[in-house]
């Protein structure tokens, strides 16, 4: 058990320096954030709405801009275990698929989780929304959503890193199944938006645990398959 | 062997699905409300019936490809997928026809099964377009990952759209709270069902016999053996 | 250790790419401590069947059974991170593979000049010599070699060779090795066994533990067929 767990930190140290020296993910994510929330605060003020309307759009246009700026910012994720076929020599050496998934989880969270923080931050001034109170609780939803995010996409982006179609397809088969993440993070995300904080009893955080908890069993059991010729 | 069963099993669904469309369109009276509209309900229920079925069919043929590298299971996937997307389109289509007669617009984003049953499509399309684009060396395998993921995804895609607050219960509750006083209504809807599910499973059955074709047809070519 | 002493058995694989079917119902077994010279002209099978035996690569029929918990691979692909440094790569892969000291293997390979660089910035050669360290870091107990010469001068084959008795060496000689190469010149002499691929079937074998003679025979043989 500690040596699978230290294989497994060995495995997020190597994810986190191969991000840190191509520093595509990151790069992506922030351009897709700042692009979008741009594009959404011209729409936004074209349109002409009240600060009511505003604030009730608020959550539905940051998860909008939230679930495409992940999807398709991932799209290379996989390409630097395909260069050099890095993942076969693990595989060689007795790495499991399930740690690799897992180590990928792990860091594509973490940036997800500031990428989220950064769209927080440029909507709410884009769309003059003042969310001081509320950012703590906001960035938890944000937290819980990335990881439910990245334990599809890791396994996701491996399907779709070797097709024809390469990074346009992962949109095409993650979104559809990320549905209920979508509406879980933009129901919590309205609560806190409207009244400061969640509802009693809200079933929604139930509801990503599930999603999040069917992804991880699907991701440990499949990524392997997914990647091996 | 099966082929054997093929041309019977092809009559007797022809004979099901035209008593089917005799009972509701010369047997069932008018519903008292939409009037003839109403008959949508039995090919948009029946159909729906069929999308879940082929749906069921694409999980347990994924499953079983990956357990046992069966090629057979996996045309059989690529089949079920096909049919089923066939079959959901049908779905929302009777759907909106409906849904246009009883609340004036084509969709309403507060019904939670139509939702649901547009993401059911989306996910079917997605399936599809992995089949065709995908590493063509790796497409079973992918297309059944996939496969696995869509289907079980659909409960909670399902309980999620239910659970939001404006949902609100737009679809007709017809047979949960006993809409069908007339036994004819009962006896169409009976036939409807079975009828759609044999249609389905015919057609299931046919592009998984060309799927096969095709697969000797390759075998063949590559080989010029008997293929196993 | 498998039936009949057997560290590798493949048995009727089977492997098609599109419509090019590779093997056809390809059946070998090995030794341990054997070293297998694999030798085919170009699309006979040779790097398939090494992935298959590696299980990197599934057959379509067929059964592949190794006894050897540790297998090595080294083919034109490098199985590393390029942009990591030669350093991190050689931590990542000994520490997994159950050794922490990069530096020794490091030094007998003469890479401590580059072990700060990123592995795609080397050149062909020296990733070459990456590679070789990253297989024999920790030694396996079977070793597939693909074509290993292709990218080495002299000095790298002499030191590849010294790599693969050093780990004939620490396993007590049963490390077995099965090199598939076009370089009869430079490795004809460290083979104890020949097998000749053709159309994806085994259509020559010198047998295990061939003599010399035998196995210069059975090339001999390979070298008319292919003139």
């Amino acid at each position: 058990m500690m040596k699978w767990l230290s294989t497994l930190c060995l495995l997020v140290q190597k994810e986190w320096r191969l991000e840190w020296r191509s520093k595509e993910l990151f790069t992506l994510l922030v351009c897709n954030s700042i692009l979008f929330a741009v594009l959404v605060g011209a729409g936004v003020s074209s349109a002409v709405l009240d600060a009511t309307t505003t604030q009730k759009l608020f959550a539905m246009l940051l998860w909008i801009v939230f679930m495409l700026s992940s999807t398709t910012a991932v799209t290379r994720f996989n390409e630097q275990e395909l260069e050099g076929r890095g993942f076969e020599g693990l595989l060689l050496s007795g790495v499991t698929g399930a740690q690799m998934y897992l180590a990928k989880v792990v860091i594509m969270t973490l940036f997800f989780a500031l990428s989220f923080l950064l769209l927080v931050t440029l909507l709410s001034l884009s769309l003059d929304r003042n969310i001081s109170g509320i950012i703590g609780n906001l960035f938890l939803v944000g937290f819980g959503a990335s990881s439910a995010l990245a334990a599809l996409l890791v396994l996701l982006a491996a399907v779709a890193s070797t097709s024809k179609l390469k990074g346009i397809l992962l949109p095409i088969i993650a979104l559809p199944v990320l549905f209920p993440v979508f509406l879980c993070g933009m129901e919590m995300t309205t609560d806190l938006v409207l009244d400061g904080a969640l509802r009693e009893g809200s079933p929604w955080p139930l509801v990503l645990v599930c999603a999040e908890t069917m992804y991880l069993v699907a991701g440990i059991n499949l990524f392997e398959l997914a990647v091996r010729e | 062997m099966l082929s054997k069963f093929f041309p019977f099993a092809s009559l007797a669904t022809l004979l099901v699905v035209g008593v089917a469309q005799y009972f509701i369109f010369m047997v069932v009276p008018n519903e008292q409300v939409m009037g003839a509209v109403q008959r949508v309900f039995y090919f948009h229920v029946a159909t729906a019936f069929a999308c879940y079925a082929a749906f069921f069919a694409v999980f347990v043929a994924s499953i079983s490809y990956l357990t046992t590298r069966n090629k057979c299971h996996d045309i059989f996937g690529v089949a079920a997928g096909e049919v089923g997307f066939v079959f959901c389109t049908i779905v929302l289509i009777t759907g909106m026809i409906w849904g246009h007669s009883a609340w004036n617009t084509w969709f309403r984003w507060e019904e939670p099964r139509l939702v649901t049953f547009l993401v059911l499509w989306l996910i079917f399309l997605s399936f599809t377009v992995l089949r065709n684009f995908g590493d063509p060396a790796k497409t079973a395998v992918h297309g059944s990952i996939l496969g696995i993921i869509g289907a079980a995804s659909v409960p909670l895609v399902y309980a999620s759209i239910k659970l939001l607050p404006q949902s609100a219960r737009l679809h007709p509750e017809v047979i949960e709270h006993g809409g069908l006083k007339d036994p004819s209504y009962w006896q169409a809807f009976g036939i409807s069902v079975g009828g759609m599910l044999c249609l389905c499973a015919l057609l299931i059955w046919v592009r998984y016999r060309i799927g096969i074709a095709d697969d000797r047809a390759r075998a063949i070519n590559l080989q010029g053996d008997e293929y196993v | 250790m498998g039936a009949r002493g057997r560290v590798l058995e493949v048995r009727d694989v089977t492997k098609t790419f599109g419509a090019q079917q590779v093997l056809k119902r390809l059946s070998l077994s090995c030794a341990p401590g054997e070293k297998i010279l694999l030798v085919g002209a170009n699309g006979a099978g040779k790097s398939t069947l090494l992935r298959i035996m590696a299980g990197l690569s599934r057959p379509d029929s067929g059964r592949v059974s190794c006894d050897s918990c540790k297998i090595g691979l080294l083919s034109h692909h490098l199985f590393l991170y390029g942009r990591l440094s030669v350093r991190e790569n050689l931590k990542l892969f000994g520490t997994v593979g159950g050794t922490s000291d990069i530096d020794e293997i490091s030094e007998r390979l003469e890479l401590s000049k580059v072990l700060g660089r990123p592995v795609a910035e080397l050149s062909k050669g020296m990733q070459a010599r990456v590679g070789i360290a990253r297989t024999f870091i920790a030694p396996p107990g079977l070793v597939l070699l693909d074509e290993p010469t292709s990218n080495l001068d002299e000095k790298g084959t002499t030191l590849l060779l010294g790599e693969i008795e050093r780990g004939r060496a620490a396993t007590n000689g049963k490390m077995t090795c099965i090199i598939a190469t076009h370089d009869l010149h430079r490795l004809s002499s460290v083979a104890t066994r020949v097998v000749v691929l053709n159309n994806g079937v085994v259509a020559a074998d010198s047998g295990p533990h061939a003599s010399q003679e035998i196995v210069a025979q059975t090339l001999d043989r390979y070298r008319e067929v292919n003139r």
